[in-house]
């Protein structure tokens, strides 16, 4: 074996170490005069090896491309000899071209002799220095100096004029004329074809046209541009906002004024989230946006993007942003808004960062803590955490969003938790590629802007100049924030997330005060400052609503100013809705008035941050009568006590039944002890309010039952100790409150529905907007109404059908007249239920009787 | 080590072996483009789907109307002229070592000469002429034959002897496409002596595209090339198009 053979041998392994894989010029291991021999064709390099450098082995396709491509060439000719001439043979043809187009077998035989050069040099070491070193090394040297781009301009300049002429030389050879002709004869074809190009494209605009004027057309629309003038909302009509709203202006200052913050080496945030329960002014705050600052105001519909075609969504989201780059060219700057942000969809697995939560908390199980427990049904509101638990979301509010716990740990809690809002995420379309074309358009690549620019320069060989920067404050506004697509939310897209809850206390009374403004009103400040306290979760939209339903039963009235009284028939209105047209019979309201009564007493003794709003029996759907609360602290965590105070509320109707009637219990019950045991269930397994310490909720997230804390001690059991527990304490507080139940049964029953302020009236003996509390204190109250509740109960035994009259009250008597009245207009506003009044129902009573 | 070289080297081989077919086949090209001759030379119109082939020692050119025949332009009527210009292609043949367009018809030609054409008939001339009229487009065929029976009734022994005219050949050409015309071959007496005509002359089948193909030398010379003549003239191949319309 030679030498040359050796070499061959050891390249041939394929699975040798490729040697460099990128090889420069670099010194070989053996003289300095072979240090970095560059490569002298296109796809060819050093191969180092032992025995020096080597030209690197091309592939197949390289050593043979341009002879493919010439014998092409050739074989295309002598096919367009033969072709359409019935006496020429192919050997003639072939010969005939031979000589004809011999400049293609020159350069197909030169080509052959390159490739050997190659295939000598890839074997023959002194071969290869010699050629790259002594023949094109000067040369190669000096073509690398040249500039890049122009580098890049000079070989696509040659490949231009090598691929017209190969095209002049088919020309000419299809329009049989030698290639001079065909030059010469160039303008005077096209000038021929033109009838034949303009058919052609007419054909293709009218099958092509008619896609483009249809997708144009449904492109259009959802897109509205204001400009300053034309909106008069400024950020000083958002009330009760004041930390969103200068988060706000901070943004707009920064687009309005980029360089105070890119001189310094920063840059403008370009997009803002607004998040938050309906109503709360996020719409608002845009338009206040769009009010205050000196640039337009883009505004993008919620279903914009929505079409029927596949496709159409992501057209309007690039005329969209087109739009949006020119008017920022013009105006320095543009805000676009997006509202209902949510409509925009998702691809799924958003991270859980809204609220702060941790395990299981994220935009959802902050708004299930935001729940509003008053504000949404009856049937909830009588539930402290109605909301969450109807959610079936028993986690709780966690801490810290879990930033005391080491990455795997978090990410070990984080699978669950993704797994869980994967489901709940996403929704919406945003497959067809509207979502992913948004998510370019914020933040993609810009191509250099205009016709002349991108094609006309480059045809030129002249570097496009670079886009321009396009300000652009992106802003959207969703009360579905788990909905919108993770990669939307990053920095250098939307930088941004604002919670705009519900207003502050100051922001209600201003709101308030701001609405009471356009009416006539008796309010006094005082007043205007309890019904913000007494309405917590109330947003811009409700106030406004809730005072033009309090001008509209001061116009039934016919009264042209608000009283108190309208307003609170408003709230309850609005609040609660109305009551149905139902008359309970005499011992099922006693028997109602009761439950509803414990469940006020043990909540009015017990309960700390929750004030009792409305308590009533009058049926609204399927509840014959609920305690509504409402919460006048906004507090993020619950206390164990007052989870306990919770259920012990809840048991308090059970409790009171059995107490009062011997025992004895209606199912009405139900409704009070579920919400009661899934409190302490849940409590006890997730926040340590039993015995144990163990999150039970973990365990069966992990499927870990065998584990379960059943092993010693049955979970359901230690929820029954828990409850006879809280049910034994609820029966204390009733006890020592007996005078006071009685009172609130009578009231209830007299008046079907009372306010918080009349609880509290009764309760401690003063006088309430509705009921006077004072004459619960005399002292014949008791006997008087022990009396007719012992009928109730002989009635409820089955020993007397005698129908007893509620019993009216001694002194008080005289007051009933003009308390009758107020009572009877409150009703009125109430509903049909309400209408029937006290004065009414005991008429209809004693003509019954 | 063997092992990676069994599995690796039919790839390889392959690949040589491709290569390697490439450049034979380059080679090959190169070869054939230096060392062959075609058989034929081929005559072509593709414009008006006329087609010759004539041996390769001949020569033709194309030439333009017309200069044709040697004729001075200057003293051409004009109606002539436009009658010469409407021969779009016209090709001169010469089976002689150098190509003369001036001596094209001489009637002592010692080689074989003449011409091919395509001519697009005047719509006057479309509609008058007939499969009778290609006979006489060099020489009226009839008369001169009329006139040769009418000597041989005068003087049946002289004007069999020395002929002024005599037709070898007569007969009706029907071809693909509806192309037909007439085939002649005759002898003719000038002054330099006796001249053979092979005159071929074709209708497309719209009669409107006249094809034809005159070849003409001594009769001498034709008893020497007349299978060589006979081979041209029928490969004289039409495939009407109406791209010359």
């Amino acid at each position: 074996m030679d030498h040359a053979d050796r070499i061959t041998d050891l390249t041939d392994l394929p699975d040798l170490p490729d040697p460099d894989p990128d090889p420069g010029p670099r010194p070989s291991g053996g003289s300095s005069s072979l240090a970095g021999p560059p490569a002298s064709g296109p796809g060819s390099r050093d191969a180092e090896s032992p025995q020096g450098p080597r030209r690197r082995r091309l592939s197949l396709w390289d050593r043979s491309k341009f002879l493919l491509l010439l014998g092409a060439v050739f074989l295309f000719v002598v096919a367009a000899e033969v072709s359409d001439d019935p006496l020429m043979t192919w050997s003639d043809g072939f010969r005939i071209q031979a000589r004809r187009s011999a400049w293609v077998l020159v350069l197909l035989g030169m080509e052959v002799l390159r490739q050997v050069h190659m295939f000598v040099g890839e074997r023959w070491s002194a071969y290869y220095v010699f050629w790259t070193e002594r023949v094109f090394g000067r040369l190669e040297r000096r073509f690398l100096k040249i500039n890049d781009w122009n580098r890049f301009r000079l070989s696509r300049a040659v490949k231009w004029i090598v691929g017209l002429a190969l095209a002049l030389f088919v020309y000419a050879r299809l329009s049989h004329t030698s290639v001079f002709d065909a030059l010469v004869n160039i303008p005077s074809d096209l000038w021929h074809a033109i009838p034949m190009v303009l058919q052609i494209v007419l054909l293709m605009l009218l099958v092509v046209g008619q896609f483009v004027v249809m997708f144009w057309f449904l492109s259009k629309g959802g897109v509205e541009t204001y400009f300053p003038e034309d909106i008069t909302t400024r950020f000083a009509d958002v009330w009760g906002q004041d930390h969103v709203v200068s988060r706000v202006r901070e943004n707009v200052f920064y687009l309005e004024r980029p360089e105070e913050i890119e001189s310094r080496g920063g840059h403008v945030p370009g997009g803002i989230l607004l998040w938050g329960p309906p109503g709360t002014g996020k719409t608002l705050l845009a338009e206040a946006v769009a009010g205050e600052t000196g640039k337009p105001f883009v505004f993008v519909d919620p279903g914009a993007f929505s079409a029927m075609f596949v496709g159409v969504g992501l057209l309007k989201v690039k005329s969209l942003f087109r739009k949006l780059c020119k008017l920022a060219l013009r105006y320095g700057g543009v805000i676009v808004f997006f509202d209902e942000a949510d409509t925009l969809g998702s691809r799924g697995g958003l991270g859980g960062n809204f609220g702060g939560g941790g395990v299981g908390t994220g935009a959802r199980s902050w708004f299930a803590r935001q729940g509003t427990p008053a504000a949404t049904s009856p049937s909830r509101s009588s539930h402290p955490l109605g909301r969450s638990l109807a959610d079936g979301d028993t986690a709780g509010p966690g801490c810290n969003g879990l930033s005391y716990l080491s990455a795997a740990a978090q990410a070990e809690i984080g699978r669950e938790t993704a797994r869980e809002q994967f489901v709940v995420g996403g929704g919406g379309g945003g497959f067809d590629g509207t979502l992913q074309a948004l998510l370019a358009e914020m933040s993609g690549l810009k191509k250099p802007r205009g016709f002349f620019n991108r094609v006309v320069r480059r045809t030129l060989g002249m570097r496009p100049k670079p886009p321009p920067k396009y300000r652009i404050l992106v802003m959207m506004a969703t009360n579905m924030p788990q909905s919108l697509d993770e990669a939307l939310l990053r920095p250098g897209r939307i930088d941004r997330q604002y919670k705009v809850g519900y207003p502050s206390k100051e922001g209600r009374v201003r709101t308030f005060e701001g609405y009471l403004a356009k009416v006539r009103h008796e309010l006094t400040p005082e007043q205007v400052d309890r019904l913000a306290v007494m309405s917590p979760e109330a947003t811009g939209a409700t106030i406004k609503d809730t005072v033009n339903e309090a001008l509209v039963q001061a116009v039934k009235d016919g009264r042209e100013a608000i009283t108190w009284q309208d307003m609170l028939r408003a709230r309850v209105i609005k609040e609660y809705g109305l009551a149905d047209d139902h008359e309970h019979i005499d011992q099922e309201r006693h028997s109602i008035a009761l439950h509803e009564a414990c469940h006020a007493v043990v909540a009015y003794r017990m309960q700390r941050g929750r004030v009792i709003d409305l308590a009533t029996i009058e049926r609204r759907g399927g509840v014959g009568g609920f305690v509504a609360h409402v919460a006048v602290e906004d507090r993020m965590f619950m206390w164990k006590s007052e989870i306990e105070i919770q259920v012990m509320v809840s048991l308090a109707s059970l409790a009171g039944e059995r107490m009062f009637f011997e025992g004895d219990n209606t199912v009405g019950v139900g409704g009070d002890l579920r919400s009661a045991t899934t409190l302490v269930a849940s409590y006890l397994s997730s926040a340590a309010m039993g015995d144990t310490l163990s999150s039970r909720l973990a365990m069966l997230e992990q499927q870990m039952g065998s584990l379960s804390l059943d092993a010693d001690r049955p979970f359901g059991q230690q929820i029954e100790s828990k409850l006879r527990e809280l049910y034994e304490r609820t029966e204390v507080v009733l006890q020592d409150n007996r005078r006071e139940i009685l009172a609130l049964t009578h009231a209830l029953e007299e008046h079907k529905t009372i306010t918080g302020e009349d609880v509290e009236a009764i309760m401690e003996g003063g006088l309430g907007p509705t009921v006077d509390g004072r004459r619960y204190r005399e002292p014949d109250f008791l006997s008087v109404f022990e009396g007719y509740h012992s009928n109730a109960v002989s009635a409820h035994r089955g020993q007397t059908r005698e129908v007893h009259r509620l019993p009216e009250l001694g002194r008080a008597a005289a007051r009933q007249a003009d308390g009758a009245r107020q009572v009877d207009g409150a009703r009125q506003a109430e509903g049909a239920a309400g209408a029937a009044g006290s004065v009414d129902e005991r008429e209809r009573r004693e003509s019954s009787a | 080590m063997e092992a990676r070289r069994r599995t690796t080297s039919p790839r390889r081989t392959s690949a040589y072996a491709t290569f390697v077919l490439l450049s034979v086949v380059a080679t090959v090209l190169l070869a054939a483009g230096g060392c062959g001759s075609p058989s034929y030379q081929y005559v072509t119109n593709k414009k008006d789907g006329a087609f010759l082939r004539v041996p390769n020692s001949w020569s033709h050119q194309e030439m333009p109307g017309p200069a044709l025949f040697g004729i001075d332009a200057r003293n051409v009527s004009p109606e002539m002229l436009r009658g010469l210009m409407s021969r779009e292609w016209v090709v001169g043949l010469d089976a002689g070592a150098r190509f003369d367009a001036t001596r094209l018809l001489v009637p002592d030609a010692a080689v074989p000469k003449g011409f091919a054409q395509v001519r697009h008939l005047l719509p006057e001339e479309a509609n008058a002429v007939s499969t009778n009229d290609l006979r006489n487009f060099v020489l009226s065929v009839d008369d001169a034959q009329a006139a040769q029976e009418q000597a041989v009734r005068t003087d049946p022994y002289g004007a069999r002897l020395e002929p002024s005219f005599l037709l070898l050949a007569d007969e009706v050409v029907h071809k693909k496409d509806g192309v037909h015309g007439v085939h002649l071959v005759y002898q003719v007496r000038t002054d330099a002596g006796l001249v053979t005509i092979d005159q071929t002359s074709l209708l497309d089948n719209g009669q409107a595209v006249l094809y034809q193909l005159i070849l003409a030398c001594s009769s001498l010379c034709y008893a020497q090339h007349g299978a060589q003549i006979g081979d041209v003239a029928k490969s004289f191949t039409i495939k009407p198009t109406d791209q010359g319309q």
